[in-house]
């Protein structure tokens, strides 16, 4: 029976006991520098060496396994008569980079070794049948991060690198297996690269040697965050490193205590298909920076989530002793342990937050924007170092929705390795971009070597293929999967690219048993892309590309399970260049019947896609046509279209090209045209037809008014029309229902119908600040969704607005500002509302607001709802949200939840806040005189 | 150190009344105005933008052909007021003004906030006080202040448009009037260089005036290097600025007409914009006690850049 299988058992039957705190014993015995040196044991190994160290050494515990062997065994004794199954090795910092503080990094293979036979010579003497013991070797976070600068000017830089990380680890872990240790623990992690960096090393040492050992890993949340401190939450961080190999078990250790821990443990043991534990610290650090939690208490808190099923191993971190273990081991004796959740697998990144793509997942737009081959932009951004204006390219598209960035820097003029760690370094100190996982991208394995060595979650890399033969597949398979990312496959193989439906399942179904049977790739973790060729090209060989696209997709999502399928889909309408209303015409009735067959993801460009239904019915049946290679002259007939296109169309101004077509349209289909382009030259007749034709105006704005409305209002959502677009078209919105508004004053004095808007919204600019602009763009957006705005102007002092609010028997405040003056307003308009007791929903938007002033300093003010607004386009579901019945309890707690997180992260943040003394300030001073 | 301040050519008060929109019109920084349409990219590049690229020409045409119109109609007026004084840096951190170049009186005193975070080596902790000589060095320093306007009479020309259910030439004539009023900052400046002070006299074309590659720099109270907006009020009265240009002050200090600006002139080549950051309590304290402020109103106008 392997080590793994004998643990699982026990495991299966009860939770297991993981020692207490090695360093708090040790103080205990309150060593001095010659104790540390070991100056009274001469026949001890190291003795000269460390005796005439020219470096201090009082602090480094690890060296006391060569210098106080028996102090270091007689703890592990402690803890194993306390009831402890396994214990770890004193080896937190036997790492060459953790020793070299000290100066001693030559010892540290040595260090391990002996640390290893220490803890297993104590473990033989207490193992019995019944209650085997085991060493476990403790793998420490090192004190050099991967993820995080340790200069804030300079947030790209490192202290060390991936290589010398990887290559310390591999140290170590030699001398703990050749010690004989019977697991691997990596521990207090922190930061999740360095976490991943050591499950490289074990997976290199596994190869090297030939075999396998359990592994278990324990990360470390900061504070009540919920977070690592390299940023990621709980199931991001599970994300990042279950592909460790051998694994036994995740769990959470040290920086908080127990009960502060709950909610993180709960979660991971909610998430994670292996073994869960946990040994928090005796409570939070006092004053003194000691703990104090007693045994019995920390036992009882443990006692109550081994009930609930949170855990199988369980032990203690900082400040507990065997007394702790003792009452812990006790308290958990008869509880049965947690079993292990069956999930399926799906496709799970990570960012710094986690991605999950479920079944019922939409389609995925992969950012492309920060891809140096496909954005002319960006690459001279890169090329002129500028990657602070690059790295606002990132932030852009994630805040355009993007939920995966696709990083590429192939370029001839680059040293492309270099570009892409800079850049993924950078992106690294960025939480909101690192929120979302990347894509690695680039054609050469270099590249994307030096990619995966920056990124804490799991990635995906683009691309692979068997256009080398397998063996180079399948060499590249094994590395990503040691790297712990997913991949996507190419279409292409020796012979080249496929192109034909035969080809593409061929070389999909060979990559998929190659990496599934051969290298244990998880299938959830393929993705293909069986490739997008350009189509009416004149060639006719190349008119059924998108058919046998379409078809293989199919293919793969039946008969290869847990497989994905991507692509970018610019290629397909190359021949059109120039052209942008077939070319999107062309991209949108492309993915709509690609989505149908089951494609998954797809890099594409929001501006180059319509709404399906919006393509004009005549060039929908062309270009389907051409599409799905339905009938021999599709091409030749779209060509003749795009051609008339260009001729009619008066140079870049599309608009007027199809201007006499539409108004042919039957009168709703023009007023909707109307409006959905902004064109108001004909506005009035069009609504005097209109009236006369419904026979009544009301029935005009509730019907082609505000179908029209809704179309611009979903598109602007979609990031598919732009705000002055947008603004426009309210202005057409607006003439109309101005035309319209006697004759409904008729029609109301006669049947008493009046149309009823969504809501009604108080507008204001604060007291004592005049900028209006961006209220009155909101006014306008809003006002196009069927929001009534009441807008009191600028310089409105707070009673006035509630006044107003209670007048009109308003939904929702919204205020704004431009200066930072106006937030003490705002702080002041909440907590009026609360002592007039109005619990409306209040919007606080404008330059200096933010979310964190609002979640901080606004939102406490009121037991209302109060919710922070970026810009235009997010106004309308924040409104839509608050206002209706069914999503507002769950909007309004998300909102709560994470104001409640923010101000958890800003006081975190202030905290850490350092500022130098004013004096030194002053002496620091620029001097130019 | 062989810089040594230019002695301006005039320490009156200059008024620019009614400037030719025309005129100003070529100093017009067009990126911030497509921003404000969440058109995000700068000017010239975005008209060929994949994604913006048509739109943001649209609306280029639909501005350009508004502030033809504007400039036409002569309705919307602009105006300046500025003026250069004899400081000296006193302090470290403050600013005092004196009433001549003799130097003999002070007008009044300007209080500025000092960097508080930890700097890399040979990085230091910026005060725009450091730009200016310190009184013990004995050299004859000189700043400027200024305030413009481009926005009067904008907001009836918004009305009629709202009137005629038009927001969005409403909202277009207030973003061209905000988009004057620095364009009238930059035509100052430059004239301030030229001739009012006189210290630079090299020609630039726009796009060298947009990235700011001259000489000196106008930081603006509540921009990031001096994020205090009371000190508007000082700004205001060494100008008489409501009464020469029509511009007032509210309660939080934001002027009227919203298309304003104000702010400070530093010439020294090597003053550049930069951001305070977070302060200590300590320095609120300092500061509170230099201004002759109470500690809490202090803390209430500093509230964002506090670090407690
Ligand atoms: C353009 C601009 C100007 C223009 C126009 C300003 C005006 N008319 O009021 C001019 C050049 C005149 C100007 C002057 C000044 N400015 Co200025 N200016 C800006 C700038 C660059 C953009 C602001 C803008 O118009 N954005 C576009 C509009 C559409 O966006 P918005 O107003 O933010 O509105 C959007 C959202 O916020 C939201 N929203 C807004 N309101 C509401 C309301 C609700 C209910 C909802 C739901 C949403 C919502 O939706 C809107 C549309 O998407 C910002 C910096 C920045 N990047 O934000 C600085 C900025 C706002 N200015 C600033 C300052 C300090 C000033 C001056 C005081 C400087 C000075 N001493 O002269 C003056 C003050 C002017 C005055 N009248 O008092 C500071 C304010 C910070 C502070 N510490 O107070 C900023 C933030 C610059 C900075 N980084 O320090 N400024």
């Amino acid at each position: 029976m392997t080590s793994f299988e004998q643990l699982t058992q026990l495991l299966q039957k009860r939770i297991l006991i993981i020692d207490g705190a090695m360093g708090t014993m040790i103080q205990q015995h309150s060593l001095e520098e010659s104790d540390f040196r070991g100056e009274q044991s001469p026949d001890l190994a190291y003795h000269s060496l460390l005796c005439n160290h020219h470096h201090d050494i009082r602090g480094n515990n690890d060296v006391l396994v060569l210098s106080q062997p028996k102090i270091i065994q007689d703890i592990h004794r402690e803890y194993l008569a306390a009831g402890a199954d396994i214990i770890e090795t004193n080896t937190f910092s036997s790492t060459s980079i953790a020793q070299a503080d000290y100066g001693l990094e030559s010892l540290a293979y040595s260090l391990n070794k002996q640390a290893a036979i220490l803890a297993k010579q104590a473990c033989a003497e207490y193992s019995t049948t019944d209650k085997p013991r085991f060493a476990a070797g403790a793998i420490g976070p090192m004190n050099k991060s991967l993820s995080l600068s340790p200069d804030v000017n300079n947030p790209g830089y490192r202290a060390t690198t991936w290589k010398e990380v990887v290559d310390s680890y591999i140290e170590q872990l030699h001398g703990l297996l050749d010690g004989n240790i019977d697991i691997i623990l990596i521990e207090t992690i922190f930061d999740t690269l360095n976490c991943k960096a050591a499950i490289y090393a074990v997976n290199t040492v596994f190869e090297e040697r030939g075999i396998s050992v359990p592994v278990m890993l324990s990360g470390t949340i900061v504070d009540m965050s919920g977070r690592t401190l390299s940023g990621q939450t709980t199931e991001a961080f599970w994300n990042s490193v279950k592909h460790c190999p051998n694994l036994l078990s995740i769990g959470l250790n040290c920086a908080l205590g127990a009960q502060q821990m709950r909610p993180f443990l709960e979660e991971l043991s909610r998430i994670a298909t292996c073994f869960v534990s946990v040994y928090p610290n005796a409570g939070l650090p006092n004053e003194m920076g000691g703990y104090d939690e007693s045994p019995e208490s920390m036992a009882s808190e443990l006692k109550e989530f081994g009930e609930s099923g949170f855990f199988n191993l369980v032990g203690g971190c900082c400040g507990t002793t065997p007394q702790h273990i003792k009452a812990i081991a006790d308290s958990v004796h008869s509880i049965i342990p947690r079993s292990i959740p069956e999930r399926t697998p799906l496709l799970r990144l990570a960012g710094m937050e986690p991605f999950e793509y479920r079944p019922d997942t939409n389609f995925v737009n992969i950012g492309e924007r920060t891809n140096v081959t496909g954005s002319t932009k960006f690459a001279k951004m890169i090329r002129e170092n500028k990657y602070d204006e690059a790295l606002s390219i990132a932030r852009q598209q994630v805040e355009a929705g993007a939920q995966i960035i696709d990083i590429n820097m192939d370029e001839g003029m680059l040293d492309s390795e270099n570009a892409m760690r800079v850049f993924l370094n950078l992106i690294a100190s960025e939480p909101d971009i690192a929120r979302v996982p990347i894509m690695i991208d680039s054609s050469k394995w270099s590249v994307i070597e030096a990619g995966l060595q920056c990124v804490q979650g799991k990635s995906i890399v683009n691309s692979i293929s068997m256009k080398e033969g397998e063996e180079q597949f399948l060499y590249l398979a094994k590395q990503i999967k040691k790297y712990g990312a997913a991949v996507i496959v190419m279409a292409f193989d020796e012979q080249g690219q496929a192109d034909t439906y035969q080809r593409k399942i061929e070389i999909c179904s060979r990559a998929y048993t190659l990496l599934t049977e051969h290298v244990h790739f998880p299938a959830e973790d393929i993705i293909f892309d069986p490739n997008i060729f350009a189509i009416a090209t004149g060639i006719i060989e190349h008119n059924n590309y998108v058919v046998d696209f379409i078809r293989a997709t199919e293919y793969i999502k039946q008969n290869l399970p847990g497989a994905k399928v991507s692509g970018g889909i610019s290629n397909l309408s190359f021949s059109f260049r120039g052209n942008e209303p077939v070319r999107r015409a062309m991209h949108t009735a492309f993915l709509y019947h690609a989505i149908k067959a089951g494609m998954d993801m797809g890099i594409v460009n929001a501006g180059q896609i319509y709404i399906y239904d919006e393509i004009p019915k005549d060039l929908l049946l062309l270009v389907e046509d051409v599409i799905l290679n339905r009938n021999d002259q599709a091409t030749e007939r779209l060509i003749d279209y795009a051609e008339q296109i260009k001729l009619t169309g008066t140079s870049k101004d599309t608009q007027s090209i199809q201007s006499d077509l539409w108004r042919s349209l039957p009168i709703e289909e023009r007023l909707k045209h109307a409006l959905v382009k902004g064109i108001d030259a004909f506005i009035d007749q069009d609504s005097e037809e209109a009236r006369i034709t419904l026979a009544s105006p009301l029935a005009v704005i509730e019907g082609p008014l505000m179908d029209g409305m809704n179309l611009v209002g979903e598109l602007f959502g979609a990031g598919k029309m732009f705000l002055p677009q947008v603004v426009k078209s309210a202005r057409v919105m607006k003439k109309s229902v101005a035309y319209l508004t006697p004759f409904m004053e008729e029609e109301k004095a006669a049947s008493g119908l009046v149309s009823k808007p969504n809501g009604t919204i108080i507008m204001a600019t604060v007291k004592g600040d005049v900028h209006d602009i961006g209220k009155n763009i909101v006014g306008v957006v809003l006002g196009c969704n069927n929001y009534e705005v009441i807008d009191l102007g600028v310089m409105v002092p707070a009673d006035k607005i509630l006044d107003a609010a209670l007048l009109h028997n308003a939904d929702i405040i919204g205020l704004s500002g431009l200066i930072t003056p106006s937030l003490d307003e705002m702080v002041h308009v909440a907590k009026e509302m609360e002592r007039r007791n109005i619990r409306i929903p209040l919007l606080i938007g404008g330059a200096t607001t933010s979310r964190v002033h609002t979640a901080v300093k606004i939102s406490p003010q009121s037991s209302g709802i109060i919710v922070h607004v970026l810009d235009a386009s997010r106004a309308v579901p924040v409104a839509g949200n608050l206002i209706s019945q069914e999503h507002n309890p769950s909007f309004t707690k998300e909102i709560q939840t994470e104001y409640e997180q923010v101000r958890k992260d800003y006081e975190f943040r202030t905290q850490a806040k350092n500022t130098i003394s004013l004096e030194k300030a002053r002496n620091n001073k620029l001097q130019l005189w | 150190m062989s810089y040594s301040p230019t002695i301006p050519t005039t320490f009156d008060i200059c008024v620019f009344e009614d400037i030719s929109l025309q005129e100003i019109s070529a100093y017009i920084d067009w990126s911030p105005f497509f921003l404000s349409w969440e058109l995000k990219g700068k000017y010239p590049a975005i008209l060929h933008d994949e994604i913006y690229g048509k739109e943001a020409q649209q609306l280029f045409d639909d501005a350009q052909h508004l502030l033809s119109q504007l400039i036409e109609s002569k309705r919307l007026k602009a105006n300046a007021v500025c003026r250069i004084f004899p400081v000296n840096s006193i302090n470290d951190d403050d600013i005092e003004i004196y009433t001549d170049n003799s130097r003999k009186s002070v007008l009044t005193k300007l209080h500025f906030l000092r960097q508080q975070n930890q700097k890399a080596s040979n990085q230091p902790n910026f005060c725009l006080a450091d730009f200016i000589a310190p009184k013990q060095s004995n050299i004859n320093d000189y700043m400027g202040a200024f305030v413009v306007s481009a926005g009067h009479h904008c907001d009836e020309i918004c009305k009629e448009y709202e009137l005629a259910h038009d927001d969005y030439s409403s909202i277009l004539v207030k973003a061209i009037a905000d988009r004057l009023a620095e364009a009238a900052a930059e035509w100052l400046h430059d004239k301030v260089r030229k001739e009012l002070w006189g210290y630079d006299k090299n020609e630039l074309d726009t796009e060298q005036l947009i990235e700011e590659s001259y000489q000196g720099i106008r930081p603006a109270p509540g921009y990031p290097a001096c994020p205090d907006h009371t000190e508007k009020s000082t700004l205001f009265s060494l100008l008489q600025a409501t009464e020469h240009t029509g511009i007032t002050l509210t309660e939080s200090y934001a002027m009227m007409p919203a298309a304003s600006v104000s702010g400070w002139y530093f010439a020294h080549p090597a003053a550049k914009y930069f951001t305070i950051g977070k302060i200590s309590k300590e320095q609120v304290i300092s500061y509170a006690q230099r201004k002759n402020m109470s500690v809490e109103e202090c803390e209430k106008w500093l509230g964002p850049v506090l670090a407690y």
